[in-house]
């Protein structure tokens, strides 16, 4: 069963999102960007970074602002910020519920 | 160089086995359905080559795709041919290439990659469950032929090109039953979020290729073989030509006049340790005699084959139907005789453990009067 879009994002998916947040970027900007925010952690591939690009337009996320050549730039669009929103939202409570357990299991 | 193409869906095994060539300076150029080909370069180590599931539409990559991605240090090569069709090349995977040890990986999310395989592995199932039940009733039809219908099962004492036709079609049949499974292995592993190794050793998957290769190849010889040289071609020769005995009774020793030698021709099966047919004089003018024998290599076909061989007549008239017609003869388990008056025929079939004689006469002598030559002919060639 393939995993159903727009409900979770994958840690890569995340990070697309993320990398434009605050401004457009092309492909490879939006991987180098990655990287180096996650100091080597997470790494997109072209594989992965273009197809995650493809679903995101696809599902209206993002947008292609601009292109040169054959560059192309996104942009993340209201649904895509939307989206990013519920899903840190999604995992500050997870967040929030692992400390909290763990603050119990520590004090005990 | 070209070499056979190993099957396409052991993704892993294929990765090594091209980064291998390429560490031998052989690198890719062509994936076809049964060939790859191969260019002469430098020898490298560390290049890493990865296929990558083109999806639904199949196709090539465009050059804005195959732009980005060289950019990320990944080269296009080209496509593994899937299928072809009368809309053209349907390509099953793009095979990228990359020489730079520091480059991502093609894809470094295990989900997506997972979910790129969705297209193939509805293929896999469906391979499975639309392609077993088929190739069930291909081979249950062919074994019914074999078995049931008169030319078929008489065809094939003489030719073993319906066995092993069977058996090939079965082991290709499991070869794409075991190819789905495979697939459908792997992207479990990756649907699990194990880690799915890039590279397997391809010593088997070699093997395989070359396995079914060959069975496709043996196949076609074999129909080759059918069609310059079918059973019916074969040349009736004089018994007297053979260094070895024919088993026949002739007409001199029917007591009627002799209508030139007898002749004889001699088929080889799986299914039969000796198979001959023999004939003396012609339709045209009595008498004459035609017989056929078979030592079947498992008697339990024999009481089949008397029963194909009774149905023969069912156009004039089924003889087997008729219990009058079975005839009580000492050194035989089963005998028939029966004698048309109007046309003057007289049809004999004795069977004996696993052999089968069976004698088509018309002439003045009556042959439950010989029958005793026959029975001694069966033992003789026991």
């Amino acid at each position: 069963m393939a995993r159903q879009p727009l409900k979770s994002l994958t840690e890569s998916m995340f990070y697309v999102l993320l990398a434009l947040w605050r401004q457009e970027r092309c492909g490879t900007e939006i991987a180098a960007y990655v990287r180096q925010l996650t100091a080597g952690r997470v790494t997109l591939g072209p594989g992965t970074l273009y197809a995650i690009l493809g679903k995101f337009q696809e599902e209206a996320l993002i947008k292609e602002s601009w292109s040169q050549g054959r560059m192309r730039v996104y942009r993340i669009t209201d649904v895509g910020r939307a989206l990013f929103r519920q899903e840190l939202e999604n995992m500050r409570r997870c967040v929030d519920d692992g400390q909290r357990e763990m603050g119990e299991e520590e004090e005990t | 160089m070209r070499k056979l193409a190993l099957d396409p869906m052991e993704v892993p095994a294929v990765q090594a086995w091209l980064e291998d060539w390429a560490a031998r300076g052989w690198y890719l150029e062509t994936y076809g359905r049964n060939l790859v080909s191969f260019a002469r370069g430098e020898r490298r180590e560390h290049i890493r080559y990865r296929l990558q599931p083109t999806g639904r539409e199949g196709g090539e990559p465009d050059q804005d795709t195959r732009e980005a991605y060289r950019e990320m240090g990944w080269t296009y090569v080209c496509s593994t041919v899937g299928s072809r069709n009368l809309g053209g090349v349907r390509t099953e995977f793009h095979i990228w290439r990359c020489e730079d040890p520091a480059a991502p990986e093609l894809d470094t999310d295990q989900t997506l990659r997972e979910e790129a395989y969705g297209d193939l592995l509805r293929r896999g199932w469906r391979n499975i469950w639309l392609g077993v039940p088929l190739a069930a009733a291909a081979l249950a039809l062919m074994l019914w032929l074999v078995w049931d219908r008169p030319r078929g099962y008489l065809l094939d004492l003489r030719t073993s090109s319906t066995p092993l036709m069977l058996c090939c079609h079965g082991l290709l049949v499991l070869h794409l039953i075991s190819r789905s499974v495979r697939l459908i292995r792997f992207t479990r592993q990756l649907r699990r979020q194990e880690p799915a190794p890039q590279r397997t050793p391809w010593g088997w998957a070699r093997a395989r290729v070359w396995v079914f290769q060959g069975l496709y190849v043996l196949i076609l010889v074999v129909m080759i073989a059918n069609l310059f040289r079918p059973y019916d071609s074969r040349p009736y020769l004089p018994v007297s030509r053979y260094d070895r005995p024919v088993p026949c009774v002739s007409l001199a020793e029917l007591g009627t006049p002799a209508a030139g030698e007898a002749r004889a021709v001699e088929f080889r099966s799986v299914w039969a340790k000796s198979t001959w047919w023999t004939a003396e004089g012609s339709y045209d003018a009595s008498p004459w005699c035609e017989a056929e024998y078979y030592s079947l290599r498992f008697p339990s076909m024999a009481e089949n084959l008397e029963e194909q061989l009774l149905r023969r007549w069912s156009f004039v008239i089924d003889i087997g139907e008729h219990p009058e017609f079975r005839a009580s003869v000492p050194g035989a388990d089963s005998a028939w005789y029966w004698r048309d008056e109007l046309e003057g025929w007289q049809f004999l079939l004795l069977r004996r453990g696993g052999q089968v004689l069976d004698v088509s006469y018309q002439g003045e002598a009556d042959l439950m009067e010989h029958v005793d030559q026959y029975v001694e002919l069966l033992a003789e060639f026991q």
